[in-house]
């Protein structure tokens, strides 16, 4: 990850990992401006480019517990250099510096400072440049995140119709960076639960082996009417195995939703249902062996 | 996607005359289902002729004499079609029925002509590697195969669904087809539009190359007529109908002087429950009679290893469906 410093005051994240909708380029933004005291909308988060420094793979949900300390790491290290360009300026030493709300001050007497544009007109040259890197987590380091889901469901016993009607989830993901980003992504997670758990099926023809429904029509994916309301509870952690404290929240939020919708389904009708998607076949299937 | 030509009519004359029955020709109404077929490599015309240029009204209208019929252009859209306040307050049926068509921008743009043509949504019959008995193979793999959507009543040698949502409440009503061509028309009885796969197994409708749909004729009810549609379906958005009903009820109080039930999603046809009507000719609505009619229009389903479920559910909603339509004279939740 590499953070520039601009003379003309303008503030750059680049990386080369990309933002599958999950928020990357906000939260780029969001470190680099926490760091160095400024706006999240006066950093530019450049991302996505191969000519950019190298960044995790799409996957695994690592993207923002891999970049996020390697932005902290990169914006600090610009950071002192811009301190160490500025003290001389407040007759001060760079240690004692600090940035903040769009400024750079003495720690220990604030009126005394910069404006943020002030410090950088005295770059020499073009820009100070830092290319910061992600370093191990603390000893300590758990890994892994926790979430619980509720489902609400309601059965129609003569037809073996599921309708979802609400799903609570709780997630963990460590520090939350974004309230609304992680809000987002548990809700995403419970859409595509629900999907799995209710309609989802890769139908092969026994016969052929080929695919029979690989196309938007047949395999089945839930719409708009089909989803539930969801009521998404970001749980903070702050475990301090890292200079961010997050950890990743890309895929954990679709495990739970299909064993909540299962359990509430077996709530519903005394019977289980062990095989998804739970079908209307399946649900009348698994009421006549209740009642046999 | 193969090359085609592209030729847009002014006239519906124009139209059914370039459309003489020639090999490769194909109409186009709204295209839905077309566009389908030609991307599943299904077909490969030659030249499409849009029907949509055509100016005037006469195919996209639907107009009422009260006491006489009502008449629907093929090229009336199902959104039209369901929202239509005559077709609403008289032919409740086939207003559900069209409201419940896959989605509300198909709906805007697929026709009432287009959607009575179109064709199966059996995965072996859509799957261009399958040659199936429909596509001049000679076998139906669905007997074998996943056929947990496939017909329970009046299937073989094909095990296909019949996939229009409005052709069984139209069935219901006992409406008229009216077909033209290069020289001529004819009328028929819907019922006798489309086609069992035991008569042809490839083909759905009697529809010959060079003829097109005009209009649908619907006699207007006589007496007090009551209507309901149902469909069941895995998702309730965008999805085909598991199994689907129609009811037609004429009422004299609360007593069923005459009843036409007619499923859909449930055979290669749509499928008119003779039985289930019979049950209720000449008694008085209730639970009971409307559970005893739902027993008797299964009465004689056939089902595959897949498809057993569809026969409960085909039951309810024959239930729940006569309760729809009957739910001003009969007390109690249709739906219960």
């Amino acid at each position: 990850m590499t953070v520039i410093i601009h003379r003309d005051g303008r503030v750059e994240a680049r990386n080369g990992a990309q933002d599958i909708g999950t928020g990357t380029r906000t939260l780029v933004a969001l470190i680099a401006a926490e760091e160095l005291g400024l706006r999240v909308s006066d950093v530019e988060a450049k991302i996505g480019d191969t000519s950019f420094p190298v960044g995790p793979a799409s996957g695994g949900s690592v993207t923002a517990p891999t970049l996020t300390p390697a932005v902290r790491d990169a914006a600090y290290h610009a950071k002192r250099k811009l301190f160490e360009v500025a003290a001389p300026k407040l007759s001060a030493k760079p240690d004692d510096l600090a940035a903040a709300a769009g400024r750079i001050f003495l720690g220990s007497d604030p009126r005394r400072g910069l404006t943020w544009k002030e410090a950088c007109a005295l770059i020499e040259g073009e820009s100070i440049e830092y290319t910061g890197e992600r370093s191990p987590n603390y000893a300590g380091y758990r890994g892994g995140v926790a979430g619980v889901q509720f489902a609400d469901v309601e059965v129609d016993t003569e037809t073996g119709i599921v309708r979802v009607i609400e799903v609570v989830a709780v997630q963990d993901c460590g520090r939350v960076m974004d309230r609304l980003l992680v809000e987002s992504q548990i809700i995403g997670g419970v859409l595509q639960g629900t999907s799995y758990a209710l309609f989802e099926e890769r139908l092969l023809d026994p016969a052929t082996g080929r695919m029979v429904n690989a196309n938007m029509e047949e395999y089945k994916i839930l719409g708009s009417v089909d989803s539930p309301k969801i009521t998404a509870i970001p749980f903070d952690v702050y475990n301090g195995m890292n200079n961010i404290g997050c950890m990743g929240l890309g895929e954990p939020p679709v495990i739970p939703t299909a064993a909540a919708i299962g359990n509430a389904v077996y709530n519903a009708i005394g019977a289980r249902i062990r095989e998804l998607p739970i079908t209307p076949a399946r649900v009348l299937a698994a009421l006549a062996g209740r009642k046999g | 996607m193969n090359r085609f030509e592209y030729v847009s009519p002014r006239t519906f004359a124009e139209a059914v005359a370039v459309l003489a029955p020639k090999e490769g020709d194909v109409a186009k109404a709204g295209g839905v289902d077309l566009l389908d077929l030609m991307k599943e490599g299904l077909l490969a015309p030659r030249r499409l002729v849009n029907l949509l240029g055509v100016a005037g009204d006469d195919l996209r209208s639907i107009g009422h004499r009260p006491g006489d019929s009502l008449r629907i252009g093929a090229l009336v859209r199902i959104a039209d079609l369901a929202k239509d306040p005559t077709v609403r307050d008289r032919f409740a049926a086939l207003a559900e029925s069209a409201a419940h068509v896959a989605t509300p921008q198909i709906r805007n743009m697929a026709t009432v002509g287009g959607n009575l043509c179109q064709r199966p949504r059996c995965w072996y019959f859509r799957g261009i590697k399958f040659p199936c008995l429909r596509k001049g193979g000679d076998l139906c793999f669905a007997v074998d195969g996943l056929n947990r959507y496939h017909a329970i009543l009046g299937g073989g040698p094909c095990y296909i669904v019949q996939a229009s949502s409005i052709a069984p409440a139209l069935l219901a009503f006992g409406a008229r087809i009216r077909i033209v061509r290069a020289g001529g028309e004819r009328e028929i009885p819907i019922e006798r539009f489309y086609v069992p796969p035991d008569d042809d197994v490839e083909r759905e409708t009697v529809l010959a190359p060079g003829e097109l749909i005009a209009e649908v004729i619907v006699p207007d009810p006589k007496g007090t007529t009551l209507s309901g549609f149902r469909e069941y379906r895995e998702k309730q958005s965008f999805d085909w109908a598991l199994v689907a009903a129609s009811v037609v009820l004429d009422v004299d109080g609360t007593m069923c002087r005459d009843a036409r039930i007619v499923l859909g999603a449930v055979a290669p046809i749509p499928w008119r429950a003779a039985a289930a009507a019979d049950a209720l000719r000449g008694k008085t609505l209730s639970r009971e009679t409307a559970g005893q009619a739902a027993d008797a229009a299964l009465r004689g389903a056939d089902p595959m290893a897949e498809n057993a479920y569809k026969i409960p559910l085909a039951r309810s909603v024959v239930f729940r469906t006569i309760l729809r339509a009957a739910r001003r004279i009969v007390p109690g939740d249709p739906e219960a």
